[in-house]
């Protein structure tokens, strides 16, 4: 406690400018990882509320609030905003807070590359957002921005769209890099590689995913720019090229993708689990040989987004294999979570509710994976609601509720404060519900036929619909009180202990809560 | 309150058991293969409520009886190298047993023999377009748009939504029951995915490549998609609708198709001698603009800012008429602007395109007619290159001398027998498409000659007529397109083929008629 | 900062290799059609004249041209539907007509369904091989050259080989 105290002074006399300088400037983890939490929170909600006019135009059949055009715009930047801005910038936000502090480093390796990997950010957004409010609009094609509709028949701001994602791009992979290097360099003395916490595990592995696929998508852009300003053929037909090779360069960015916003919120189980159920992890080897095997299937199984391309059969068989292969680790992870839990000593504080929700919801999401996987079947459900009701049980009650059960798991350490429990309970309960609500009914719709990304629907899927829209509103407006959560616990509440929580286990529980400003410049011994 | 999450989780899980057959569910389709699909979902759908059942139930049996508040101590273990192989290893199995049944039924899927039809289905934004390539060893040419046929107004709210709303088309595609239908999917701009959920295809339409998917329909009916790939703007609004018959009615409905398309073409020939006046284009064009135009140029063709532009402030309006024309015709490539020469009528071209040069505060005045559209369509009866001799298309002698008047003809008089062989010819020729060869015409569309009152009646008014044509109808004026020989050949086999035997004219009588009325 | 330096070079090397990966990915795309018949991309390079026939196998082979619709091109073939022997050497003829007042270029790219089949027709002369050359109205007869490897999948009873016409006029 002494130790810590002093490190606090230290860190203030160390700390010279202040207000937005200090953010601005800032080269500390907590710093960044706080700009980057924040960041996230902000396109949240920026992307909710799009999520908001695509159900409130949803909620009848007819055209009522928006034009068609406008509506796919929501759909793309939604998408966008919500993978690039929302779900990936909460995750590198955990990392820069928790690494260093859970394997003993004093900060991050490449302080001044953290901050320009979290400032570039806001301009990415900037440009994507203001490209929805000039002549022609937004991207509309849809976040996979499928050639030829994003190259020859785009409109005239798709440049923008292609500039924003290399700065996302460049961010990414800026962070990717700094979190390796930390990892690999940092570690405190005795913290060998099999004795890291899994959520430094799952974010290496992460961050190599990240390094390896980025650069793919910010080829794929180029391409779709130079494709659409500068005459080359790459996706069209016309001049030898192909559209359907598109779909393969991107799906080969895109799969590893989806791990990279899966993998860390694995980390995030992987910790909190362990800590209510008193018990170490159940098999941790395991968990890690799952997150690399994971990792290298994600590079071999792309093209089962694209079975409707037409492909030879031996091609879609292999497909089918591999994607049903990778059940195979995850289901290794859900029963080492469940093997955890088990004659464990259980208590369900709000981030193990968040956790426990986290594994019943992301494999009903597994699950709706598998029947995806499934090539025949997969011509009746590919780009239906099927599909948008699996990759949001994934994404949402997946990744999201992942982060969220990170923040109110880590919050107290963060702030020095607990947060507003029974306010937090009520949280997880209107979530839990109203997003079952929304995006539970989105399979029978898309099993009955509904197409995604359409702005007007056939009268069979009315009733449906109006309950998913009602869902989405009651969803959209219980994260509102996670805000408030969150604000209230920074602002103040009851002073936790340096070990928030009793079962905790990790270095981040030996530091001061509040976490001091600097923490661990002198490596702890770890046996 | 766990065991109540539990059961709330079946309660969620049921209704796709129970109420398998309705609306939300997979449809068992029309189709064995779609069957097979069927069979194949819910197979996977059950073993996965299967393993979720016992995964959570072990989760939940432990959510409930080791909790911290009722005294439960945290057992030690942390890893057990025999359970995790056994839980790697039983899952690799039940893949295994699902992975059986969905090869075979892929294998199944993917079966290149032989087809009964095959179709070559083009998407475009927004609408879909079938051509009919082969029917057994028969060579099919017919090819029609499938296109949206829900109102705007429905579509806006301001009318009652039918029963089919957004799912039906003006033209459903046709296909018989019981016979393997191949189809060949292309696309014209950008990438379409063609889907109908009862035959489970849905195959992408890809700009510059074909695609192929077959399906074999058992029961006879109207069934229903969509297209499933975002393709811009209005995705959402290119219904599919197949009306599936039997094969007899199927092809009963070929043969009706290919005599309506021939009508059609003689009708648009037709109109190649009619005048409308302007407030006729006019109200047409505004229908056609409506229902074609508006959704992107908007009703008061201001068009939206940065994606459609304005008709109303444009160039292309207010300047030269053949451009306007041209970019109707023909749309512009790159652009959302489609060609229409296709789609419309040459009188609904004319009507739009008029309208579009005298509505919204225009008022150029120009008045286009169906025969300056028609005059930019392309046409293919080209001789082939010289140099390559293999296929040169005949031209009709005929047609081409335009610029001969009747004076000019050598006035020989011919017996006739040699009227009669030469009449048969150029009647074939110019008015056989509409009266047709029998001489009965077209119901409603183009009256009869044999038995007419001209026939039947004075020679000079039947030499008139073909002489200065019928104001107002398709009867168009052969004055200055055939020699005064010709008309007179026409004229004699006109009044003596299909069982009578009447007057014989010579050239020089309708050269008496034509300096007559001079 | 300097304990990092390696590290940091190797992966901003490795980051910069995978953005040019993306570009390779192109070229290997290509060859992974041609192994696999991913995508019924047939090759646009002459084959070498076949030598033997087989009787005993015939496939169906249907011919397809597409133009755009308003497109200033229309290619026909009197021969919609082929049924040829394995091996045996075929001529169709087509005849490209350009329909405007202009003169004007296109080039056909072919496409071959079932994508499987793609690599065992073998096209001696194309021509999709080259730029077609069109004047105003004109009308020029083109011939195809092909024959079907020995190597076709017994099951493969029909195939189709596809051209899209695209007018590149303005592209060159």
């Amino acid at each position: 406690m002494n130790d810590s105290k002093q490190q606090q002074n230290e860190s203030i006399e160390h700390y010279q400018a202040s207000g937005i300088k200090r953010w601005l400037y800032t080269t500390n983890h907590k710093d960044i990882g706080t700009l980057y939490l924040g960041f996230s929170l902000l396109m949240l909600f920026i992307g909710g509320g799009m999520a908001m006019v695509i159900r409130a135009e949803l909620f009848q059949p007819g055209l009522q609030l928006v034009e068609p055009n406008f509506f796919n715009q929501m759909t793309t930047v939604h998408g966008l905003i919500m993978v690039f801005g929302a779900v990936m910038p909460a995750f590198v936000g955990l990392a820069n807070w928790m690494i260093p502090l859970m394997i003993g480093a004093p900060d991050m390796a490449l302080p001044r590359m953290n901050n320009w990997s979290f400032w570039i950010l806001p301009f990415a957004f900037s440009i994507l957002i203001g490209s929805l409010f000039m002549d022609g609009g937004g991207p509309n094609f849809g976040w996979t921005f499928y050639a030829p509709l994003s190259t020859t028949y785009s409109n005239d701001n798709t440049a923008l769209f292609v500039f924003s994602i290399h700065i996302m791009g460049i961010s990414s992979i800026m962070g990717a890099i700094n979190i390796i290097v930390t990892i690999f360099n940092l570690r405190a003395p005795g913290m060998t590689l099999m004795k890291m916490p899994l959520f430094v595990w799952t974010w290496l592995i992460t961050a190599f995913l990240l390094i390896a696929v980025m650069p793919v998508l910010a080829g794929t852009v180029t391409m779709v720019l130079t494709d659409k300003y500068f005459g080359t053929s790459f996706f069209n037909a016309m001049g030898g090229g192909d559209p359907v090779m598109f779909q393969h360069i991107f799906w080969f960015f895109g799969h590893p993708e989806v791990y990279i916003m899966i993998l860390p919120a694995f980390g995030i189980i992987s910790t909190i689990i362990p800590t209510f159920s008193r018990k170490k992890l159940f098999g941790y080897h395991s968990m890690v040989y799952a997150t690399v095997s994971i990792a290298f299937l994600s590079f071999i199984v792309w093209a089962h987004h694209m079975f409707t391309t037409g492909m030879p059969l031996a091609a879609e068989l292999f497909f089918m294999y591999s994607t049903m292969l990778i059940s195979v680790p995850t289901g290794v992870k859900i029963f080492n979570w469940i093997a955890t839990m088990w004659r464990g000593s259980l208590s369900f504080e709000v981030p193990m509710l968040f956790a426990i929700a986290f594994i019943v919801l992301f494999t009903i999401g597994g699950f709706s994976g598998l029947m995806l996987a499934i090539t025949p079947a997969d011509f009746q459900y590919h780009d239906t609601y099927f599909v948008v009701a699996h990759f949001h049980y994934v994404l949402v009650t997946g990744a999201l509720f992942s982060i969220i059960a990170g923040v109110y798991f880590w919050l107290p350490k963060w702030t020095g404060h607990m947060f507003n429990i029974r306010l937090a309970k009520i949280h997880f309960w209107l979530s839990l519900i109203s997003v079952n609500v929304l995006f539970f009914p989105m399979h029978f719709v898309g099993l009955a036929g509904m197409p995604r990304r359409i702005a007007d629907y056939a009268l069979q899927f009315a009733d449906f619909n109006m309950i998913i829209s009602l869902g989405g509103f009651a969803f959209g407006l219980s994260q509102l009180l996670f805000v408030y959560c969150v604000v209230q616990c920074f602002r103040g509440g009851e002073k936790v202990p340096a070990k928030v929580w009793d079962g905790a286990e990790g270095l981040e529980w030996q530091v001061a809560s509040p976490a001091p400003y600097h923490t661990f410049a002198t490596p702890p011994e770890v046996k | 309150m766990t065991l109540v999450r539990a059961v709330a989780y079946l309660i969620f899980f049921l209704p796709e058991i129970a109420f398998a057959n309705s609306a939300i569910n997979m449809r068992q389709g029309v189709t064995d293969i779609s069957e097979d699909v069927y069979q194949l979902h819910m197979t996977i759908f059950i073993i996965c409520c299967v393993i979720a059942l016992l995964v959570f139930s072990v989760m939940f049996w432990s959510i409930v009886n080791h909790r911290k508040s009722k005294g439960a101590k945290a057992a030690q273990f942390h890893e057990s190298t025999k359970v995790e192989i056994l839980w790697t290893a039983i899952p690799v199995l039940i893949l295994i047993a699902m992975a059986i049944p969905a090869t075979q039924t892929l294998i199944r899927m993917e079966d290149p023999s032989k087809s009964d039809l095959t179709i070559k289905v083009t998407g475009s934004q927004w609408k879909w377009h079938y051509q009919y390539l082969t029917y057994g060893q028969q060579t099919l040419d017919l090819g029609f748009y499938s296109i949206i046929s829900t109102p705007q107004s429905q579509i806006t709210n301001q009318q009652q939504k039918s029963e089919t709303y957004l799912l039906e088309v003006d033209k459903p595609l046709v296909i018989p029951t019981g016979k393997k239908v191949r189809f060949l999917f292309t696309s014209d701009d950008v990438i379409h995915a063609w889907w109908i959920p009862d035959f489970a295809v849905k195959k992408d339409a890809v700009p510059g490549f074909i695609n192929e998917a077959w399906t074999n329909v058992n029961i006879e009916g109207i069934y229903r998609g969509q297209c499933a790939e975002l393709c811009g703007k209005s995705h959402a609004f290119m219904p599919i609708v197949v009306d599936v018959r039997s094969p007899e009615q199927f092809e009963q409905w070929l043969i009706e198709q290919q005599q309506l398309a021939s009508q059609q073409a003689q009708q648009e020939d037709a109109l190649k001698d009619v005048s409308f006046n302007m407030d006729e284009l006019m109200a047409l064009g505004k229908d056609v603009y409506e229902a074609n135009c508006s959704v992107c140029h908007q009703s008061t063709g201001q068009g939206l800012p940065g994606l459609f532009p304005s008709l109303k402030d444009s160039p292309i309006t207010s300047g030269d008429v053949q451009q306007h024309i041209d970019i109707v015709l023909h749309g512009k490539p790159g652009s959302a602007m489609q060609a229409f020469s296709k789609q419309l009528s040459s009188k609904q071209l004319a009507a739009v395109i008029t309208y579009e040069r005298n509505a919204w505060g225009l008022n150029s005045g120009d008045v286009v007619q169906p025969r300056d559209v028609q005059v930019n369509e392309p046409s293919a009866d080209r001789p082939v290159k010289a140099s390559q001799p293999t296929l040169a298309i005949e031209i009709p002698t005929e047609k081409k001398s335009t610029n001969n008047t009747a004076s000019q003809d050598p006035l020989v008089d011919l017996d006739k027998s040699q009227l009669m062989q030469l009449g048969e010819q150029a009647y074939l020729e110019n008015c056989a498409m509409c009266h047709q060869a029998s001489g009965l015409g077209l119901t409603g569309a183009f009256p009869a000659l044999k038995g007419s009152a001209m026939i039947e009646g004075p020679i000079e008014q039947h030499i008139e007529l073909v002489l200065n044509g019928k104001e107002l109808t398709a009867m168009m004026a052969f004055k200055d397109k055939l020699s005064a020989a010709t008309i007179a050949a026409i004229i004699t086999y006109e009044r003596n083929a299909w069982g009578r035997s009447g007057e014989v004219i010579q050239a020089s009588d309708v050269n008496n008629q034509i300096k007559g009325a001079e | 900062m300097n304990q990092h330096r390696p590290l940091l070079k190797r992966l901003v090397i490795s980051s910069v290799f995978m953005f040019a990966f993306a570009f390779a990915l192109v070229p290997l795309y290509d060859v992974f059609c041609q192994v696999t018949g991913l995508n019924g991309k047939p090759s646009m390079e002459k084959a070498p004249i076949s030598d033997s026939i087989n009787t005993t196998q015939q496939v169906d082979v249907n011919f397809l041209t597409h133009a755009k619709e308003g497109s200033p091109f229309k290619v026909n073939t009197k021969n919609q539907r082929l049924t040829v022997n394995i091996g045996e050497m075929n001529k169709v003829s087509f005849i490209a007509s350009n329909l405007s007042n202009q003169d004007r270029v296109f080039q056909a790219i072919p496409s071959v369904s079932p994508g499987v089949a793609a690599q065992y027709l073998h096209k001696v002369q194309c021509f999709c091989f080259e730029q077609q050359a069109l004047k105003a109205n004109e009308n020029i007869e083109m011939t195809l050259l092909f024959y079907i490897d020995e190597a076709l999948p017994i099951e493969i009873e029909e195939m189709t080989l596809s051209y899209t016409l695209f007018d590149i006029t303005d592209n060159i």
